[in-house]
């Protein structure tokens, strides 16, 4: 039967470890209600009944509820601090109250409404951990992930659901067959203060007096500690079934402080949803059912208690993201797949109509003439030879001008020309310096302010006055009259003497001979002649 | 958790795993990427490659066009050597004819090797590449006319294209009375370019 528990899933499953001081019972919870449940004494023979449970049942995740007397519960302030802070206040009250368990629980639970507004807390602790050690080892050496440590009475609270209490302090009264008989007291829903009395073993003798009795105690103790108050009456909820919850209302009366309410066992599992009916008064089925329906985060166990739960989780949280990463990385694998197959069809696509474009194209150019380079290239060539030609040189258009110009000069004689073609119309000339240079202070200096052009001819010539008699006044007239006559010829850009037979400007030495008639009167001038369109 | 209290049985296979499959989703990633690139390639060349030709058909026309009005001039200038391989063999016998046609007493002449030319005004080159060759003339002329005559003589006779880049004349004579018709009377030193268009990419022009 236990062997048959190895096939469940794991991840679905789990149980409780239900302990109390002298009994031990384990609990299944196996598709959605509770499954098989196996009892252990708790002494050693108990243990290796478990170890052997363990041993034959899949590691599912266990956990551990306690109905023990050795739980103690306190109430205490501390300064409204945080963090480390929080925590130092924290242990330090845990050391003081308990420090001989390592099962401790601080909670808290608001802040003091006067004074400073300390933080209202409440610790509760296992004081004899010898009860939980032994089988939490025993857990720990098999290996099964121990998910929490909680108690019956504090789990309680959060059955107060079930209840439609109109009293703000309320007594719930239950029967576990493993521990005994649990009293506790909520006061505005809030947990204030448990009781666990043991009981004879259940048909030996009726329970109607022991509970009567335990009943009257815990009121007498709860108004002796002043817990109770007197603004509303004090609801007691039996949690039992059968002849006992009849029995009990015979026992107690309502007076106007003190409310009974009998709930019957079977309601309650009804509502809780699980199917079961019972004929004992006992409500571990409840609480079980209650508890590993949805269980409580963990209250007692330490790290080292849970670290095969934690190893448990990272292992699960591992093939999770394992999956979950190679879910992810396959679909857009598969994405980025397709989206290559359509570049791949869309490649073949381009490739047959490049196929039968090119075909078209050799058909269609087949009736044309093979040309050495591509038709647009053609013409490109025609353009560049064509503007070769609208740049092609020669010095003719610049030595006809000259000509036409010295035509009417029979007396000046030309010595030499020196031409260039250039974009430049200030082009240097040979060892002539560039323009800025020239003479500024000759004659005619202003160059002819005519249209732009493309390129131009820059001619720097040398002549002399042929029979000159030494009049310099006539020499220079008549070498300014030529420089006139050659301004006025066609695509003239720009004209200045250079050089004339005597400089008469103040800026240099000049000097001469009365006696003797000068012969030699040689000028230069510099001619600049526009080629092509004007811009 | 410290390390100590791991119980690493427990959590070996799901951690190998994770490994495996952070390997495997790796590889699955890395390769389609690698596939989708090699087909975005493909498609790209393919795609040009399609829209090259698909232009080129669609301007057939064009293309008609263009060789039958610019052919024939192409074919012509590549005939006259502007357009192809410089021809110095007939420049240099040309000048031979035009020095004893023109009766020149000197006639000198230096051919510097072909260079690339980039020209000073703007031109678009396409895929052409422009070529120069300096030639240097050095002529003992009778009278200027001569330089023009053999300047014109050279661009109508020899195959390519020249422009003059630049001359020097010295007129021999001081005066007219001392001119004389059976010597130099001017001297001529002129720079000529000769000017050919190839394939930028060297390959030859056959037409």
């Amino acid at each position: 039967m236990i062997s048959s528990l190895i096939s469940t899933s794991e991840l679905n499953n789990r149980r409780v470890l239900f302990l109390s001081t002298y009994k031990a019972a384990v609990y299944h919870w196996h598709k959605g209600a509770i499954g098989s449940s196996y009892m252990f004494d708790v002494n050693e023979e108990g243990r290796q009944a478990f170890e052997r449970y363990l041993l034959e049942t899949p590691r599912e995740t266990c956990h551990i509820l306690m109905d023990v007397y050795e739980e103690e519960y306190k109430r205490e302030t501390i300064p409204h601090v945080f963090g480390s802070d929080r925590q130092a206040l924290l242990q330090r009250k845990i050391n003081r109250l308990f420090h001989d368990t390592a099962y401790v629980s601080t909670e808290v639970k608001g802040r003091e409404e006067r004074g400073r507004r300390d933080d209202r807390i409440f610790l509760s602790a296992i004081t004899n951990p010898e009860l939980i050690t032994p089988w939490v080892k025993l857990l720990d050496r098999h290996k099964v992930p121990l998910a929490g440590i909680n108690s019956l009475p504090l789990f309680t609270q959060s059955l107060l659901g079930f209840f439609t209490a109109s009293s703000d302090q309320i007594l719930i009264v239950s029967l576990q067959s493993i521990s005994g008989l649990r009293q506790t007291f909520f006061y505005k829903n809030e947990f204030r203060v448990s009781r666990l009395v043991q009981m004879p073993r259940f048909g030996t003798t009726s329970y109607v007096p022991h509970i009567t009795e335990e009943v009257d105690k815990i009121m007498r103790y709860l108004n002796s500690l002043r817990l109770t108050s007197e603004d509303s009456p004090l609801e007691i909820y039996f949690l039992m079934a059968g002849e006992l919850l009849t029995d009990l209302q015979k026992a107690f009366h309502d007076s106007h402080m003190v409310r009974y309410q009998y709930l019957d066992l079977n309601t309650l599992l009804e509502k809780s949803g699980l199917p079961r009916r019972v004929n004992t008064p006992f409500c571990d089925q409840l609480f079980v059912h209650e508890f590993l329906k949805k269980p409580p985060a963990n209250r007692y166990a330490t790290g080292q208690d849970r670290r095969y739960f934690s190893l448990r989780r990272m292992h699960h949280s591992m093939i999770a993201a394992g999956v979950i990463l190679f879910a992810s990385c396959a679909v857009w694998t598969g994405l980025n797949f397709m989206d290559a197959l359509t570049l791949k069809q869309d490649s073949l696509a381009a490739e047959q109509k490049t196929l039968f474009y090119t075909q078209r194209y050799e058909q269609a150019r087949s009736r044309l003439p093979q040309t050495p380079v591509e038709p647009a290239e053609l013409k490109v060539a025609v353009e560049i030879v064509q503007t070769l030609k609208d740049h092609k040189s020669t010095p003719l258009p610049t030595v006809q001008a000259i000509s036409n110009a010295l035509e009417r000069f029979p007396s000046i004689r030309l010595e030499n020309i020196e031409w260039i073609a250039t974009t430049n119309p200030d082009q240097a000339m040979g060892d002539d310096k560039p323009l800025s240079g020239i003479q500024p202070q000759s004659p005619i200096t202003a160059p002819v302010a005519g249209p732009q052009y493309s390129f131009y001819h820059v001619a720097m010539f040398n002549a002399h006055l042929e029979n000159f008699d030494g009049d310099y006044r006539e020499g220079i007239a008549t070498i300014n009259e030529f420089t006139e006559i050659l301004r006025t010829q066609n695509a003239v850009y720009d004209i200045r003497i250079i050089k004339l037979p005597i400089d008469v400007s103040s800026t240099v030495n000049l000097q001469g001979n009365t006696q003797s008639v000068a012969t030699e009167a040689t000028f230069s001038i510099r001619l600049v002649m526009g080629v092509g369109n004007a811009i | 958790m410290r390390s100590e209290t791991i119980d690493w049985s427990v959590i070996r296979n799901a951690l190998i795993g994770l490994v495996v499959s952070i390997i495997i989703s790796s590889g699955l990633v890395v390769g389609s990427i690698y596939f989708k690139s090699v087909m975005q390639q493909e498609f790209n060349r393919n795609n040009a490659e399609f829209q090259n030709i698909s232009r080129r058909y669609l301007a057939v026309d064009e293309e008609e066009r263009l060789i039958i009005e610019y052919f024939p001039s192409f074919r012509e200038l590549h005939q006259q050597g502007i357009i192809g391989e410089e021809h110095r063999l007939d420049w240099l016998e040309v000048l031979r004819d035009l020095g004893s046609s023109l009766k020149l007493s000197g006639l000198s002449y230096t051919i510097e090797s072909q260079k690339p030319y980039a020209p000073s005004f703007a031109v678009n080159l396409s895929s052409y590449g422009l070529f120069r060759s300096t030639m240097r003339l050095n002529m003992q002329l009778l009278h200027e006319g001569d330089l023009f005559n053999l300047l014109e003589a050279l661009n109508r006779q020899a195959l390519g294209s020249f422009t003059v880049s630049s001359c020097r004349l010295n007129n021999n004579v001081v005066d007219d009375s001392n001119s004389d018709a059976n010597r130099s009377n001017v001297t001529a030193e002129c720079s000529l370019d000769w000017l050919t268009l190839r394939l930028a990419s060297g390959l030859d022009i056959e037409v």
